[in-house]
C-alpha cells in the first residue's frame, strides 16, 4: 500500500515534469524567431483568413516546414481563432508569439505617403492612385469639389502638403480630407491675421496669390518679398506677368515657355489677364500662405532668378531689365 | 420559426428565399391612400418587369384591401409586397405560379423636413439594368449605405453607381439645380424610379426638368438640391460635405407635396 503510494506520487511528479517540459518547449519552439535573415514585409489578413492559413503562408515565405505543428502549438498555447483582419508588418526577427500577439491587438502596419507643396491636385491624385495598400474611391479630380464640399468648381490649392500615415485599405478620400481640413483651418488663420498690406479680396484669393508664390520662389527668405511685388501690383492695378500661372494655363506644356504662349490669351495668362488667376495654380506650402497674407512693406515691382537660384527685385522697370539683362541674358523673358 | 412560413408542400416564399419580388409604400391620410394611381402602376410595371403574374382580379383585391386598411387607421404608411409565390427548393420558375402578396400597415414617422447634410457615399450601387427602376425585395445595398451613414456625420447620401454615375439618395430620389435647370438622373443602369419622382415628372412640377446622365463631377456647380420620397415628400438638401447651398423648393412642387404629403 505505501508502495502503491508512493509509486503514484512519482508518476504525478514525473506526469507535471512532462507537461511542464513540453510547455516550455513549445513556448520556446513560439518564441524562436520565424527565419535567420530576410527582408521586412508586410502580410494581409483578409475576412475569414483561418489561423490555418496564416501560418502556412507565413511559413512558405520563410520556408519553414512543421506548419501544422506551429498551427496546433499556437492554438494551444495562444488560442488563434476569430483574427481581426488587416495587414501586419512581418519581419524575420518576428517570432510566432509576437506575430499573433501584433494580429490578435490589431496592431495593423502604418503607410505613409508625402505629398509635396508646388505639386498641381492632379499630380497628387496620380500619386494617391500609386500608392500601395489604399483604397481608391476618387475618379477624377473633377470630382474633388463636390466630394470635399469645396465651394469653387475646382479643387485645386485646397489641401495640406505633408506627410500622411494610413493603415491599409484606407481611402484617397480620407487622406484628401484630412488635406483640406488642415489647409482650410490654415487660408482662415491666415486671413483672419492679414496685415493691412495685404491687397486680395477673400480667403480664396489668398489661396490663389499663395499657390504663384509657392511656384516663383522656395526659397523661405523671399517669400515676404515677392507676396509685398504682387500686392504692390494689384494695389496699382498692374499686371502680374507671372510665369507660372501663364504655364499652368498651357495644355501640355512642354517646358518650354514661348513668345507665343506670353501672347495668347487664357485665363491664367496674367500677362494678358487683369488681377489673379481663376483658381490656385499648385498646392502651396503654409509658409507660402502665411507670406500671401503679411507682405513686408517695400517698393519692388520686379524680380528675376540670379544664377544662384534667388532673386534679385527691382523698384523701376528700368532697375529690372538691367537685372534682367545681368542674370538672364540668353533667354527670351523675364 | 420556420413552421409557420414553411409547408412541407408548397416550401416556403421565394420573397423570403431570394428577394423574388417587389414592393411599394404608400402614405395614407385622411383615409385616402396618397398618389395610389402611381403606386398602383408601379405595381403594375414592376409585376411585368419580372413576369410575377398579377391579374385585375389580383390587383383589386389588393386595392381593396388597402382601402379598407386606410379606413381603420386614417393616417398612416401602408406596405403592399408582391412575391413570386412559394417553391421547395431552387431558383427555378414555379410552372404554375401563385405570388403572394402582403399588406401592412404602420403609423406614419414623425414628418420630419428640415434640410439634411449629405455627402458622396463610397458606397455603389451594382449596375443591373434589368431591374434598374424597380423597388425589388433586394434591398442590401441600401442596409450598407445606412452601415457607411452610420459613422459618417451626415444625415443622406449622393450614392453613385459602380462606374460613378449619380444615381438617388439612400431611400429618395435626387433632384438639383445647377446653372439655370433642374436635374435628376436617368435610372437605366440601377437605382429606384420613386413614386414622386414619376409623379414630378409626369406633372411637370420642375419646369424644363433634365432626365441625364450626371457623374460627380456634373453636381460641382449645384446651387440647390432636394431628395424625394413617397412618405416623407421632398427633403431640402442644406449642405453638400461643408458646401452650402439653398434650400428653397419650387411653389408648385411645394403646393403638390402639401397637398399629397403634409
Amino acid at each position: 500500500m505505501k508502495r502503491a503510494l508512493k509509486f503514484l506520487t512519482l508518476f504525478l511528479c514525473l506526469v507535471v515534469l512532462m507537461s511542464a517540459a513540453v510547455f516550455a518547449l513549445t513556448q520556446w519552439r513560439l518564441a524562436q524567431p520565424l527565419a535567420s535573415a530576410g527582408n521586412d514585409d508586410v502580410f494581409e489578413v483578409a475576412v475569414g483568413d483561418t489561423a490555418r492559413s496564416i501560418v502556412s503562408r507565413v511559413n512558405s515565405r520563410f520556408n519553414r516546414d512543421f506548419s501544422e505543428l506551429d498551427y496546433r502549438l499556437s492554438q494551444f498555447l495562444v488560442g488563434v481563432d476569430r483574427l481581426p483582419a488587416g495587414v501586419y508588418r512581418l519581419s524575420s526577427n518576428d517570432s510566432w508569439l509576437s506575430l499573433w500577439s501584433r494580429i490578435k491587438n490589431n496592431e495593423e502596419a502604418l503607410f505613409s505617403i508625402t505629398l509635396i507643396e508646388g505639386q498641381t491636385i492632379t499630380q497628387w491624385m496620380t500619386q494617391l492612385n500609386r500608392a500601395e495598400y489604399m483604397k481608391h474611391t476618387i475618379d477624377g479630380v473633377d470630382e474633388l469639389s463636390v466630394i470635399m464640399g469645396i465651394e469653387q468648381a475646382s479643387a485645386e490649392g485646397w489641401f495640406y502638403p505633408e506627410t500622411y500615415h494610413y493603415r491599409a485599405h484606407e481611402t484617397d478620400r480620407s487622406i484628401l480630407r484630412r488635406a483640406h481640413d488642415k489647409m482650410k483651418t490654415i487660408v482662415n488663420e491666415a486671413w483672419q491675421q492679414r496685415n493691412p498690406r495685404c491687397e486680395v479680396d477673400s480667403p480664396y484669393e489668398l489661396l490663389i496669390l499663395a499657390s504663384i508664390i509657392e511656384k516663383e520662389t522656395g526659397l523661405s527668405g523671399e517669400r515676404d518679398l515677392v507676396s509685398s511685388v504682387f500686392h504692390n501690383r494689384l494695389r496699382v492695378g498692374m499686371r502680374l506677368q507671372s510665369d507660372p500661372t501663364t504655364i499652368y494655363g498651357i495644355d501640355d506644356f512642354d517646358g518650354n515657355l514661348t513668345r507665343a504662349h506670353l501672347r495668347e490669351k487664357t485665363p491664367y495668362n496674367t500677362y494678358r489677364i487683369d488681377g489673379l488667376p481663376p483658381t490656385p495654380i499648385a498646392i502651396p506650402s503654409e509658409a507660402a500662405v502665411r507670406a500671401a497674407a503679411q507682405p513686408v512693406p517695400s517698393d519692388y515691382f520686379y524680380f528675376v532668378a540670379n544664377k544662384q537660384g534667388e532673386h534679385v527685385f527691382s523698384e523701376t522697370l528700368e532697375q529690372h531689365q538691367r537685372a534682367v539683362r545681368r542674370y538672364q541674358l540668353n533667354q527670351d523673358t523675364e | 420559426m420556420f413552421d409557420t412560413l414553411y409547408d412541407a408542400d408548397k416550401g416556403f416564399d421565394r420573397g423570403l428565399q431570394f428577394g423574388d419580388g417587389h414592393f411599394t409604400t404608400i402614405l395614407f391620410k385622411h383615409q385616402q391612400p396618397q398618389l395610389w394611381p402611381y403606386h398602383k402602376q408601379r405595381l403594375i410595371a414592376a409585376s411585368e418587369r419580372l413576369e410575377i403574374p398579377l391579374p385585375d382580379r389580383l390587383l383589386k383585391t389588393i386595392e381593396d384591401s388597402l382601402l379598407a386598411a386606410c379606413r381603420e387607421h386614417v393616417t398612416g404608411v401602408a406596405k403592399i409586397i408582391i412575391t413570386r409565390g412559394n417553391s421547395r427548393q431552387g431558383y427555378r420558375l414555379p410552372s404554375d405560379c401563385h405570388p403572394n402578396w402582403y399588406l401592412t400597415t404602420s403609423t406614419r414617422p414623425q414628418l420630419n423636413n428640415s434640410a439634411v447634410k449629405v455627402a458622396v457615399a463610397e458606397t455603389r450601387l451594382g449596375e443591373q439594368p434589368l431591374l434598374a427602376g424597380l423597388k425589388t425585395l433586394n434591398r442590401l445595398e441600401q442596409v450598407l449605405l445606412h452601415k457607411e451613414l452610420k459613422s459618417a456625420s451626415f444625415d443622406d447620401f449622393i450614392v453613385c453607381s459602380s462606374n460613378g454615375y449619380v444615381t438617388e439618395a439612400i431611400q429618395g430620389n435626387l433632384f438639383w439645380y445647377a446653372d439655370g435647370v433642374w436635374y435628376t438622373p436617368k435610372l437605366d443602369r440601377c437605382g429606384v424610379a420613386g413614386v414622386m419622382r414619376e409623379a414630378i415628372i409626369e406633372r411637370e412640377l420642375l419646369p424644363a426638368l433634365n432626365i441625364i446622365e450626371a457623374k460627380v463631377a456634373d453636381l460641382c456647380s449645384v446651387s440647390s438640391m432636394f431628395i424625394t420620397n413617397s412618405v416623407k415628400g421632398v427633403i431640402p438638401v442644406s449642405q453638400i460635405h461643408d458646401k452650402v447651398i439653398n434650400t428653397q423648393i419650387p411653389v408648385d412642387l411645394k403646393a403638390f407635396i402639401d397637398e399629397t404629403c403634409a
